[in-house]
C-alpha cells in the first residue's frame, strides 16, 4: 500500500502531460468525495444519496468567493470545507427525525431543490450556466496534482484515523443498532451530527477543490447521478472501509479513459456495473479480495493494539 | 430512603391496542423481582417506557428520584438504568470487547474514570465477570460468532459497565440450554449479591423463582399482582390470566 | 383564469396519480422504492413510438404487454432478491434506472421524441378549450384509479396485496401466497406506468431523462404518506394544484417545481408520515 502511495508522489517527475495528470487530479478528488459519503454510510451507517449537497454548495461557495470576493483558493477551498461541514449539520438535522425511507427521499431530493433554486435567482448564481472563471490552484498542472494528492492523503489519513478512534467506534455502534447505543449511554443524535459534520466537511473540500480545477462551476453538480458516483467509489472499494473509495476512484476514473473510445457506451457500462456491484458485490472489491483483511478494517486501534500485544506481532 | 424505582400509571396504546394500562409498580433499591405474564402482556413495552425508548400516553417513571419520564434513553441510562433486549441485540459486526467497550464512553462511565489508565480495563473486566474471559480469545471475536447463551452475557457485560444502580433483563433464560441456565443464575446472583438491584423479564418460572423474592404479574398491560411467588401461584387472577393451565406450573 | 388552473390541475393530478400509485403500490408491498419507476413510463413511450408502424393501436397493446414482462423480469433478478433491503435496493433500482437511460439514448437518440395523440381536436369545457387529449388523460387517470381502487378493496388478490402491505407474516401465516401478490403488484405497478404513458406521454416529451418525471411526484408521495394509496391520491390533486397556482401567478419554469420541493421539505420536517402515511413506530401501512 505504501509503496503505492510513494509511487504516486513521484508521478509528476515521470510525466507532465495533462492528460493524465488530470485524470490522476479527477480520481483524487474523487476519491476524497467517496470516502466523505463512506464515513457517513459505511462507518455511521447514514445511507445518503445525497452527497453532491454538500460537495457542490461548497463549491458554489468558494466559487462565489473567488469571483465576487477575490479571495484566492488557498482561502476558499478550507472556507468550502467550513461550508460543507454546516451544510452538513444543517442536512442532519431533518435526518434525525426521519426513518430509512423518507430519509433517503429527502437525500435524494434536496440537491435538486438546490438547483431549482439556483435557475430562480441566477443574478446570485449565475443560473444554468454557473458560475466561471474561477482563479486555478496552480498554472502548473504537476502543482495542481500535488495539491489533489496532499488533498486525498490528508483527507484519507484523517478519516481512517477517525474510523479507527473511539469515535469510530462509537459511529458504527450506531450503524450496528442505534437503540443498544442509546440504551447504553450514548448520546446517538450528538454523534449523528458529528458524522455528518465530518463529511460534509471533506466532501465540501473536495468540492471546492474541483470548482477551482476547473475554474468552473454549474448546477449539473446537483445532478443525482453525482451523489451517485460518490456511492460508486465507495461501494467499489468497499463500504466502510475508507481507503476503498481511493480504489474506486482510481479504477473507475481509469476505466473511464479506457472507455474513451466506447464514448456512447460508458455511462451504460457505468450503469451496468453500479447495478451488478450493489447486487452482486455489496461489501466491495477490497473486502471480497482480501477476506481475512476484515479483522484489520475498521476495528478499533485500541483494539488492535491490544491484541498485537496479546499474539505477538501478527493478528 | 425512597424506592430506587416508582412507575404510576403509566399508559401507552398503539393505535387500537392497548399495550400498557395505567401501570403502577414500586422497586426498593436492592430489591431483585420478576415480571411476569402472558405473551403480549406488555412487559417489554413497559421496559421500553421505562427506558425512554418510547414515550408513554400518560404516567410518570420517578427513578432515584428524578423524573424520568419524558428523557432520551441515553440520558436514562447515564443516570443508572441499564436494560438488556430480548433478542440479543449486540453490536453484531463490532468485535465482543469493542461491544461492552462502546459503554466505556458513555457520559456515565467517562466522568467516574477512577484512575483506569486505559478504557479497555473496565470492559476487560466486565467480560470476566461474566465469564466471557478466559478465554482470552472470545474478546477478539465478533459479536455475531458467539453462542445464544455468552451473547445474552456480553449484553449484561456492556450493561455493567455503565455502573448502573437498577438492571432490567429482558428474558436473560430465553433460549439457553441447561448449563447456559446455571452460568446465567449464578451470574445474576453474584450481581445482587454485590447491592445491584434488579428487573427480570422471564417466561422460565423454575429458572426464576430460585432467584427472586417477588414476583409482578402483568396482564393486558396492568398490574395484576405483586408478591412472593407462593402467592402468585394461588391468586386466582393470575391463574385466570394464564388460562388455568400454566397455572400449575407456577409453583416451582 | 381560475377555470384553466383547475382543469389543467385535474389533468396533473391525474398524471401524478397514476405515477405515484405505482409507486407506492409496489413499495407498500415490497418494502423497496423502486427509483426506477419512472423509467417504466418512459420505456412503455419508447415501445410505443417505435412499434408506431403496427398502428397505433397494436402497439399500444404490444407495449403494455412488453412493459410488464419487462417489470416482471426486474422484480425477479434484482428488486426480489433485495426486498427489505432499503438503501441497497434503492441504489440497485437507480442504477438500474440509469442503465435505461443509456440504453434509450443509444437505441433511440438523445433528441427528444412523441408519441401521437390518441385523439385530436379540442373540446370546450367550463368555457376553456382543453386539447381533448388531455381530457383523455383525465378520464382514463379517473378510470384507473377506480379499477385499481376496486380492484384492491372488492377482489381476492386485491386484500391480498393489502394484507400484505399490512404484515406480511400474518399474511403468510393466513396462507397468502407472497410470491403471487409481489408479482402481481409488479405488474399492475407497471401497468400504471404503462397506462401513465399512453395517455400523457403523448402531451409530453419522450427522452432518454424522462424517467426523472418520478422525482416530480416526489412530493405527491412524501404528502401522501409512503405506502399509502389513498393518501398518494389525494396528495396528486392537492400538489397538482399548489404547482398550478404558482405557474400561473407567479411564474413558470422551474419555479413551480422548486415551491414543490420545499413543500416536501418541510413535510419531512414536521410531519414525515405525511398524511396517511405508516407511522414510525411501524404501525401498520393502510394502503
Amino acid at each position: 500500500m505504501l509503496i503505492l502511495l510513494i509511487l504516486l508522489l513521484f508521478v509528476p517527475a515521470l510525466t507532465r502531460d495533462y492528460y493524465i495528470l488530470s485524470i490522476l487530479i479527477f480520481a483524487n478528488i474523487f476519491a476524497v468525495f467517496g470516502a466523505s459519503w463512506d464515513v457517513l454510510a459505511g462507518v455511521t451507517g447514514i445511507f445518503s444519496f445525497g452527497q453532491a449537497f454538500f460537495f457542490g454548495l461548497a463549491g458554489y461557495v468558494s466559487a462565489l468567493l473567488n469571483v465576487k470576493l477575490g479571495l484566492p483558493p488557498l482561502i476558499t477551498i478550507p472556507l468550502g470545507g467550513a461550508c460543507g461541514m454546516l451544510v452538513g449539520l444543517v442536512f442532519g438535522l431533518p435526518s434525525l427525525r426521519l426513518k430509512g425511507p423518507y430519509f433517503t427521499i429527502m437525500s435524494l431530493l434536496f440537491p435538486t431543490t438546490v438547483t431549482g433554486l439556483i435557475y430562480m435567482f441566477p443574478w446570485i448564481s449565475g443560473g444554468e450556466a454557473g458560475i466561471y472563471g474561477l482563479n486555478p490552484i496552480s498554472n502548473d498542472i504537476a502543482v495542481t496534482y500535488l495539491a489533489s494528492l496532499f488533498l486525498m492523503l490528508g483527507s484519507i489519513f484523517v478519516l481512517m484515523k477517525i474510523a479507527s478512534s473511539r469515535l469510530g467506534l462509537i459511529f458504527r455502534s450506531i450503524r450496528d443498532d442505534v437503540d443498544t447505543a442509546e440504551a447504553t449511554g450514548i448520546n446517538t443524535n450528538k454523534y449523528k451530527f458529528l458524522s455528518f459534520a465530518i463529511s460534509g466537511l471533506f466532501a465540501g473540500l473536495a468540492g471546492a477543490f474541483q470548482a477551482h480545477f476547473l475554474m468552473s462551476i454549474s448546477p449539473f453538480i446537483f445532478n443525482p447521478v453525482y451523489s451517485f458516483n460518490a456511492i460508486l467509489y465507495a461501494a467499489l472499494g468497499g463500504i466502510g472501509t475508507i481507503f476503498g473509495s481511493v480504489g474506486g476512484a482510481f479504477i473507475m476514473s481509469f476505466l473511464n479513459e479506457a472507455l474513451r473510445g466506447v464514448a456512447e457506451f460508458r455511462v451504460l457500462i457505468y450503469a451496468v456495473a453500479m447495478v451488478l456491484v450493489f447486487r452482486y458485490i455489496p461489501e466491495g472489491i477490497f473486502r471480497r479480495v482480501g477476506k481475512h483483511l476484515n479483522f484489520r478494517l475498521g476495528v478499533w486501534g485500541e483494539v488492535k493494539k491490544l491484541r498485537r500485544s496479546r499474539h505477538g506481532s501478527n493478528s | 430512603m425512597g424506592p430506587i424505582l416508582e412507575v404510576s400509571g403509566l399508559s401507552k396504546r398503539f393505535g387500537g391496542i392497548v399495550a400498557v394500562n395505567n401501570f403502577s409498580l414500586q422497586i426498593d433499591k436492592g430489591e431483585i423481582i420478576g415480571l411476569i405474564g402472558p405473551n403480549g402482556a406488555g412487559k417489554t413495552t413497559l421496559f421500553n417506557l421505562v427506558t425512554g425508548l418510547i414515550k408513554p400516553d400518560s404516567g410518570t417513571v420517578m427513578f432515584e428520584g428524578r423524573n424520568i419520564t419524558r428523557l432520551k434513553p441515553h440520558k436514562i441510562a447515564n443516570m443508572g438504568l441499564a436494560r438488556t433486549f430480548q433478542n440479543t441485540q449486540s453490536f453484531k459486526q463490532m468485535l465482543v470487547i469493542e461491544n461492552v467497550a462502546i459503554a466505556r464512553f458513555s457520559e456515565r462511565a467517562m466522568s467516574r474514570r477512577n484512575g483506569d489508565g486505559d478504557f479497555l480495563s473496565k470492559p476487560l473486566e466486565a467480560l470476566r465477570r461474566v465469564n466471557l474471559v478466559p478465554p482470552e480469545s472470545n474478546m477478539f471475536k465478533l459479536a455475531s460468532q458467539l453462542s445464544h447463551g455468552q451473547s445474552k452475557r456480553l449484553d449484561i457485560a456492556r450493561a455493567l459497565v455503565l455502573e448502573p444502580d437498577l438492571l432490567l433483563l429482558d428474558e436473560p433464560f430465553g433460549g439457553l440450554g441447561m448449563i447456559e441456565m446455571t452460568i446465567m443464575s449464578s451470574l445474576i446472583k453474584k450481581l445482587h449479591d454485590e447491592g445491584l438491584t434488579i428487573v427480570i423479564i422471564e417466561h422460565k418460572m423454575r429458572a426464576l423463582v430460585k432467584l427472586i423474592k417477588k414476583l409482578v404479574v402483568m396482564h393486558f398491560g396492568e398490574n395484576i399482582a405483586e408478591g412472593p411467588p407462593c402467592e402468585i401461584a394461588k391468586n386466582p387472577k393470575v391463574c385466570e390470566a394464564y388460562l388455568g393451565k400454566e397455572g400449575d406450573g407456577l409453583i416451582a | 383564469m381560475i377555470e384553466e388552473v383547475v382543469v389543467s390541475t385535474l389533468i396533473l393530478g391525474g398524471l401524478y396519480a397514476l405515477l405515484s400509485l405505482g409507486f407506492s403500490l409496489i413499495s407498500g408491498v415490497a418494502r423497496i422504492m423502486n427509483l426506477a419507476h419512472g423509467a417504466l413510463y418512459m420505456l412503455t413511450a419508447y415501445f410505443i413510438y417505435s412499434l408506431l408502424s403496427l398502428g397505433l393501436g397494436t402497439s399500444i397493446i404490444i407495449s403494455l404487454v412488453l412493459i410488464v414482462l419487462v417489470a416482471l423480469i426486474i422484480y425477479k433478478l434484482l428488486i426480489g432478491p433485495m426486498r427489505e433491503k432499503g438503501a441497497r435496493a434503492a441504489l440497485v433500482t437507480l442504477a438500474l434506472a440509469l442503465v435505461f437511460q443509456e440504453s434509450a439514448k443509444l437505441i433511440w437518440g438523445p433528441e427528444f421524441q412523441s408519441i401521437p395523440y390518441l385523439i385530436s381536436g379540442y373540446v370546450t369545457i367550463l368555457g376553456v378549450r382543453v386539447v381533448s387529449q388531455k381530457l383523455l388523460a383525465l378520464v382514463a387517470a379517473a378510470v384507473l384509479v377506480s379499477v385499481l381502487w376496486f380492484f384492491v378493496t372488492r377482489t381476492k388478490p386485491g386484500k391480498g396485496i393489502r394484507a400484505v402491505a399490512q404484515n406480511i407474516e400474518v399474511a403468510r401465516l393466513v396462507g397468502i401466497n407472497i410470491r403471487r401478490v409481489f408479482m402481481i403488484s409488479m405488474g399492475i405497478s407497471a401497468l400504471l406506468a404503462g397506462f401513465a404513458a399512453v395517455f400523457f406521454a403523448p402531451l409530453y416529451v419522450v427522452s432518454p431523462t424522462e424517467w426523472t418525471i418520478l422525482f416530480q411526484a416526489f412530493p405527491v408521495i412524501v404528502l401522501g404518506g409512503l405506502g399509502s394509496l389513498k393518501g398518494s391520491f389525494i396528495a396528486s390533486f392537492v400538489m397538482a394544484f399548489i404547482e398550478k397556482i404558482v405557474e400561473f401567478y407567479v411564474g413558470g419554469g422551474y419555479t413551480a417545481g422548486t415551491v414543490s420541493f420545499v413543500i416536501m421539505a418541510v413535510i419531512l420536517f414536521v410531519r414525515p408520515t405525511g398524511l396517511f402515511g405508516k407511522s414510525s413506530s411501524g404501525g401498520d401501512s393502510r394502503l
